[in-house]
């Protein structure tokens, strides 16, 4: 059974579907069980073919908004060029930044090679002279141990360079989620209007609410709230 | 507490899988090996004799708490101590790993002594439960 969309939402539309209502509830009354099924499937293509009107009228008054206020050119250069390039730009942050973060870990292996050198050194120097006055020995030797300290604390400090990437990317994720909808807007302000029915976001589900951006997330535990949490799970 | 004890660092950014190697060379673990997801991670596990693991959560291919739950549905590596280190820091996110499995849970940014303190942990009560 098939019912022009249009009649939706005329005064006949309403008719017909007491109509499909009543012929359920005498299917009921018969005990037909397959006129019931029957009355049931044409009720229920009724209600998906009017949601797929309302999503046709929506799409129009879009198509008609965007000829009106001439927007075409404008998505156009947003979805064609302005975000595409805002979106390489954080790709070339994160690059960047995790490069250096690289640069700096070497650099750190390397001190910490140095320091290494240094206190074998001073073994060598120390069996040697073992009677070499003064403090020497000793305070290049607290001078080494502190230098290796603010070598851990130097690479320690590199983390950040996974999170902020991962904040990053997320906004690119973003920018990218932007940049189709916009495509989609202008391909529906084209000349062959086409709708489709929202399709759910599969991948919404599975996304991970990551790292935690000050001011933005309030949600979130802390170390000591993550202890507490897994010592009230036994943990 | 043996020092020559073998661990595997899962992590999809190589800055953070350096940053917890060098941690854990501070702290007199230098026999550590790396690998940058799930997938990469689970054969090496499979054949590579680990004693402990310390696995990211967010990565592309298979995620740490797959990573988790894989170890403990495995016969062989079900008793796999593992340390979760991740960004991930919601509530609901602290208990599925716990139900998962995990043996201790890191949120980033976390520091040395955090992380010297949740591995002497896993294996006190390691000890304690022998």
């Amino acid at each position: 059974m098939s019912i022009p969309l249009a009649a939706w939402a005329s005064g006949t539309g309403r008719e017909a579907t007491l109509a499909l209502l009543a012929e359920a509830s005498n299917a009921v009354s018969r005990g037909d069980r397959v006129a019931f099924a029957r009355t049931l499937d044409a009720l229920s293509q009724w209600r998906d073919a009017a949601l797929a009107d309302g999503v046709a009228r929506v799409v129009q008054r879009v198509h008609n908004v965007i000829n009106e206020l001439n927007l075409d050119s404008r998505l156009t250069r947003l979805a064609g060029s302005d975000i595409p390039d805002a979106r390489n730009r954080l790709d070339y942050v994160v690059r960047m930044t995790e490069q250096a973060a690289h640069r700096t870990l070497d650099l750190v292996d390397d001190s910490r090679r140095i320091t290494d050198e240094m206190t074998r050194e001073l073994e060598v120097l120390k069996t040697a002279h073992a009677d070499m006055p003064g403090s020497l020995p000793a305070t290049v030797e607290r001078c080494v141990t502190e230098l290796r300290a603010n070598l851990s604390a130097l690479a320690q400090a590199q983390e950040y360079q996974d999170l902020s990437g991962q904040i990053v990317n997320r906004v690119i994720t973003l920018v990218r989620d932007v940049e189709n909808a916009l495509t989609d807007l202008l391909h529906i302000a084209g000349t062959d209007i086409k709708f489709s029915l929202p399709q759910p976001n599969k991948g919404a589900a599975a996304v991970l609410p990551g790292p935690v951006v000050p001011g933005s997330d309030t949600s979130s535990a802390s170390q000591l709230d993550a202890d507490d949490l897994l010592a009230d799970l036994g943990l | 507490m043996n020092k020559n004890l073998k661990i595997l660092i899962v992590d999809d950014y190589s800055t953070m899988r350096r940053i917890v190697k060098n941690l854990l060379h501070d702290l007199g673990y230098t026999n550590t090996t790396e690998a940058d997801d799930g997938r990469t991670a689970w054969p090496m596990l499979q054949t590579g004799d680990f004693e402990f693991v310390v696995t990211d959560w967010n990565m592309p291919g298979m995620t740490g708490i797959d990573l988790l739950r894989a170890i403990r549905g495995d016969a062989r590596l079900a008793t796999l101590p593992v340390l979760m280190v991740t960004a991930e820091s919601q509530r609901d996110q602290i208990v599925e790993a716990a139900q998962a499995g995990v043996n201790g849970y890191i949120i980033k940014p976390f520091t040395a002594v955090t992380l010297k303190e949740k591995i002497e942990r896993i294996f006190q009560r390691a000890a304690a439960a022998a």
